[in-house]
């Protein structure tokens, strides 16, 4: 697992520009075949007679859209996902092309002034417009430069740590041919509203989704007495919430699995919107979806820590779930 | 222009598409002997088959336009309204409206200058929401107010096609810009590519009718035709211009609703190129169109924009480039024509 992780861990998979990633993925999972669509999303298949299930896990990471370079060579975004001037105010990005540049603001303007994102550009220390346009195209988009850190109990990077790809990767690659029809998809545009996934719901049309994801882990000190969801205690059992129903008789299931197998599993419920998954259960009339999460402690937008154990267990209690026979 | 002038002319608040459907039935009709389609929600479609081994390709606007609708009456006759589609309350104190397909005229009613000098600075300069406004159209009570517009009566802006020239000014030239630019392509290109037109209804208040029309045909190509914001004002920053009106077609890379793959957004800059055809960016990140919706369908459909600045949508009045319109027909058939010639594989 530890080595799948720093594959993944410091991959820039902006939204609208996950390839590289998706590279790593496609050759993480050989032999195995990957199929892929002209969004970029990647299906892999371990087929088998009985339920279909989609495992479904994202690959991309919040960004920022490049929308306007200006004669001096400052180049203007528009956000790309749910982000706040403050999230991205004074941060290192980078864009495809490898340049990298600073998120910045006129050097007189006070905090109270910065009412949009209008008023921040991006400096990558070109000197006109010719020069920005030899390395960032209008509608590039770039991720956040942030140091990432993978080692046996601690992970440390930004957004989800590509805790969910890595763990996907990892349940792919042991759980052999089972009593389920297995489709394990790894999702782009997901932090613009779970399009990616979206699609490939539609496509699949799966009898089940297994939705791979991060939960906010709150043992942060004060949070901590109350027994909250923590890092290195387990995988998060995600039971319902206020955004969707989770499939019942799966969740209980999960349950008895963790229980029987001796693994620590932390339950939860959702107090936020998951569009993503919203978009998937809509699909079709309703389709049973279940949440299986990986605990992160999430610091601002983007840094984040994490606990390879989890992912271990995590990818350990997802195998022995697919090879039951569901629903 | 003549087609433009009578589809930014007709009544088509979202719902009651039914005068701008008439007008492109009569105009593709008289081109061609052709059968349409109408689905059950009201959008309309024309297909002119082609070869099997080539793509089906669906041209794709939208017939409604934003407008307003009756919610209410007052005891004193004045109607009530919301807004069907996104509407700018700043826009509506004083305007003319017509209300209904009868077209009864009536006034967004606002108070004169004099009377907002009794109210407290604080307040002269406010936004009136949109529920804050009242339609006046002469009736004298609550009953007489009913019987002229009763509740869910759809309400579009008084405003005439006029042609300045190079400059056209009307109404709805979001979507009607789209239409008027699909039924010419529909009708003028010679193609061995499934074409579809289709003019779906209902896009301003949800993208309504754009998921049958995507399950229905299952294209290969979406091409979304739009009249989209131009924000070339004198207090806009460069950066902020969205689009520029009379500054060629506009290719949009991304906004809300979808991100267009790359390469096909490359091969519709090339087209350009070759074409001789000044384009532009859509500059923000921004709106959504029914591409939105119809990238989910069918397994994941491919969509593209090609739109025209045109300042003031979503508002009474706009105003566009008559060379932007015939641009956008020009792009869009030099495109399918690369596409049918193998030059552009989608």
């Amino acid at each position: 697992m530890i080595d799948t992780i720093n594959k993944l861990i410091h991959i820039h998979s902006p939204s609208g520009s996950e390839n590289l990633l998706g590279e790593v993925v496609t050759e993480s999972l050989a032999p195995k075949i990957c199929e892929m669509d002209f969004m970029g999303n990647l299906t892999c298949r371990v087929e088998g007679e009985g339920t279909k299930v989609l495992i479904v896990s994202s690959m991309d990471e919040p960004s920022l859209v490049a929308t306007y370079i200006e004669s001096d060579g400052f180049i203007r975004f528009y956000p790309s996902g749910n982000l706040r001037i403050s999230d991205v105010l004074g941060r290192q990005v980078v864009f495809p092309s490898g340049i990298s540049g600073y998120v910045g603001v006129e050097n007189n303007m006070d905090i109270k002034e910065i009412t949009g994102f209008d008023k921040l550009f991006i400096d990558i220390g070109t000197k006109n417009k010719k020069q920005s346009a030899e390395y960032v195209d209008i509608g590039d988009h770039t991720s956040f430069n942030i140091p990432t850190r993978a080692e046996d109990n601690s992970i440390l990077g930004r957004d989800d740590l590509k805790l969910p790809i890595a763990v996907s990767i990892a349940t792919a690659n042991e759980v052999g041919q089972t009593q389920n029809n297995l489709v394990f998809a790894y999702a782009v545009q997901d932090k613009i509203g779970g399009r990616g996934a979206a699609v490939i719901t539609n496509k699949e049309k799966p009898d089940l989704i297994i939705n791979l994801c991060v939960a906010t882990a709150t043992d942060t000190p004060v949070h901590k007495q109350k027994g909250s969801i923590s890092i290195g205690a387990g995988p998060v059992l995600i039971a319902d919430g206020s955004d969707i129903m989770r499939h019942y008789p799966t969740n209980n299931l999960i349950k008895e699995i963790a229980s029987s197998s001796n693994i620590p599993l932390q339950v939860t419920v959702s107090n936020g919107l998951n569009v993503t998954e919203q978009r998937m259960n809509n699909i079709h009339a309703g389709i049973p979806l279940v949440t299986l999460a990986i605990p992160v402690r999430k610091y601002g937008k983007f840094g984040a820590i994490g606990d390879t154990r989890d992912a271990v267990d995590t990818s350990k209690l997802l195998t022995k779930i697919l090879r039951k026979k569901l629903m | 222009m003549e087609l433009l002038r009578k589809l930014s002319d007709v009544f088509g608040p979202p719902g009651a598409e039914s005068e701008v459907r008439d007008v492109l039935i009569e105009y593709i009709t008289s081109k061609m002997d052709i059968p349409h389609e109408i689905d059950n929600l009201g959008s309309l479609y024309f297909v002119k088959k082609g070869k099997v081994d080539k793509p089906v390709i669906m041209l794709d606007g939208h017939m409604d336009e934003v407008g307003l609708f009756v919610v209410g009456h007052t005891s004193d006759g004045y109607l009530q309204f919301r807004g069907a589609g996104g509407l700018d309350p700043r826009v509506l104190p004083g305007k003319s409206v017509l209300i209904g397909k009868e077209r009864i005229p009536g006034i967004i009613g606002t108070t004169p200058p004099h009377c907002e000098l009794r109210k407290p600075i604080t307040q002269r300069d406010k936004t009136t929401p949109i529920e804050g406004h009242a339609i006046d159209i002469g009736a004298n009570s609550k009953d007489e107010a009913i019987s002229i517009a009763p509740k869910n009566t759809r309400i579009m802006f008084n405003t005439q096609f006029e042609d300045w020239g190079e400059t056209l000014k009307g109404k709805s030239f979001d979507d009607r810009l789209g239409c008027w630019a699909i039924a010419r392509v529909f009708t003028e290109l010679e193609t061995d590519c499934t074409l579809v037109a289709s003019f779906t209804m209902g896009e301003e208040i949800g993208m309504v009718g754009a998921r049958l029309a995507a399950r229905r045909f299952k294209p290969d190509l979406v091409i979304e035709l739009e009249g989209t914001a131009a924000g070339d004002m004198p207090d806009v920053a460069n950066h902020m211009v969205c689009t520029k009106m009379g500054g060629g077609p506009v290719l949009t890379f991304e906004d809300r609703s979808t991100i267009i793959p790359r390469y096909i957004r490359k091969a519709l800059e090339e087209t350009a190129d070759i074409e001789g055809i000044q384009y532009q960016y859509k500059g923000t990140v921004t709106g959504g169109t029914n591409a939105g919706i119809m990238q989910y369908e069918n397994g994941g459909t491919k969509c593209v924009v090609i739109a025209a600045g045109c300042r003031y949508i979503h508002a009474p009045v706009s105003l566009m480039s008559k060379s932007d319109a015939n641009n956008i027909v020009k792009l869009t058939k030099a495109f399918i024509k690369r596409i049918d010639d193998g030059d552009v594989v989608i």
